[in-house]
């Protein structure tokens, strides 16, 4: 971890007495003061990373993708296969989205950062442990112990706390999230403690519907094989794509 | 009403002097516990017993909250079942038992901690790693915190 500038935690904030009127003017909204780097949409009911590009790519690969299936295969599946197919696709791939929606849209588990007043408790802490004047940052690490085992926690210097166990602090998002898996650039957002089975589902299902619609294609492409080879038998040039006559 | 009166009236002629912060008790586990070791600050404020049994009660609700059995089960495989739509209509288990612990946070607050010049805030507004216990001085009194009980007792009425 880089060595931070740290500066002392300054708590001078206005007393209830000097601002006597605070609770005429309108409260700024959580998702409005946020301090982390993500992007609120929907009076903050959509929260998402800064950077969105590749998300926009993955809703472009799944719908074109599917699209394509349903335009051109599911007729024809239907007719000759059965007419679940198109159905089951088509719930596979409502799943697929959803899950995607709910994955790129959902607070991945972040931890708010400390306030001033915690922050500094902690320096204070610090300092008489120390016994020193001057003051120096909290140190790295805060020794615990879990069910009889100990574990370090770590410092995050951004959002001045002892980080719970497995939690991590998101470069990208300027975050600290609980139980943090991974930033997800396909998905917009981090992969966390509270959307992890959002994300977990996306993978299965998009997974399943890969392997459903390579699946189908390849029997589309192969039963019009074998109807030109069925029907027109004699011919010259078996054409794929030839206009089969009933 | 009336008690409700008391906190209004605790942030408007007190001034926060402290907070004190309430970590996490990992011993058993990352379930969600807190220390209840009773802080050196609070001696002269609250009772022992009192605080104890606060923390103690909150440790029982977040167990309720994170408890995996049969019916967690079940919420767990009709989430899946239908894609997570079902939280549209209903609530999960752990939000009902969050709103449970918000009452009974502000139930503590204006019965127990008001009066006795303090105030606690709810874990999940700093992310369940600390309780935050901050304390008020009645701006009345010199900062003498013997009689600073009494001294908030009459300022609330």
């Amino acid at each position: 971890m880089r060595e931070c500038e740290y500066s002392q935690i300054s708590t001078r904030s206005s007393t209830p007495m000097e601002t006597p009127y605070k609770s005429r003017t309108p409260k700024r909204k959580k998702w409005e003061a946020f301090p982390g780097r993500n992007k609120f949409y929907c009076d903050g009911r959509i929260m998402m990373a800064k950077q969105t590009g590749v998300f926009y790519l993955t809703l472009v690969l799944i719908l074109v993708t599917c699209g394509l299936f349903f335009t051109f295969d599911c007729q024809f599946l239907a007719q000759e296969l059965s007419p679940i197919i198109p159905v089951i696709g088509g719930a596979l791939f409502l799943f697929v989205l959803g899950t995607l929606l709910r994955t790129s849209f959902s607070d991945p588990g972040v931890l708010p950062r400390a306030t001033p007043d915690e922050a500094a408790d902690l320096e204070r802490q610090i300092d008489v442990a120390n016994g020193s004047t001057g003051y120096r940052p909290p140190p790295r690490t805060k020794e615990v112990v879990i069910n009889g085992q100990t574990v370090k926690l770590k410092y995050c210097f951004t959002c001045k706390i002892f980080r719970p166990p497995r939690a991590s602090h998101c470069s990208l998002c300027d975050n600290c999230v609980e139980r943090f898996d991974h930033h997800c650039p396909w998905v917009g957002n981090c992969v966390g403690r509270r959307n992890y089975r959002f994300f977990y589902m996306f993978i299965l299902s998009l997974s399943f519907l890969t392997i459903f619609i390579f699946a189908f294609v390849i029997t589309h492409i192969i039963l019009r094989k074998s109807h030109c080879m069925g029907i027109s038998y004699n011919a010259e040039y078996c054409d794929l794509f030839c206009q089969c006559q009933e | 009403m009336s008690s409700f009166h008391n906190l209004q009236e605790l942030r408007h002629s007190a001034s926060l002097a402290n907070k004190v912060f309430i970590q996490r008790d990992y011993s058993e586990g990352t379930t969600c516990r807190f220390q209840t070791k009773f802080p050196s600050e609070l001696e002269s404020r609250i009772e022992r017993t009192l605080f104890e049994d606060t923390v103690k009660t909150l440790n029982n609700f977040y167990a309720e909250a994170e408890k995996i059995g049969g019916q967690s089960y079940l919420e767990g495989c009709l989430a899946c079942a239908t894609a997570y739509l079902i939280f549209l209509c209903m609530e999960t288990r752990y939000e009902k038992v969050l709103k449970k612990i918000a009452k009974y946070i502000q139930e503590q607050n204006e019965k127990i901690y008001a009066p006795r010049g303090l105030l606690i805030t709810d874990p999940i507004e700093r992310g369940m790693r600390v309780i935050e216990i901050s304390i008020y001085e009645d701006r009345g009194s010199s900062g003498s915190s013997s009689g600073s009980s009494s001294v908030s007792d009459s300022t609330a009425r």
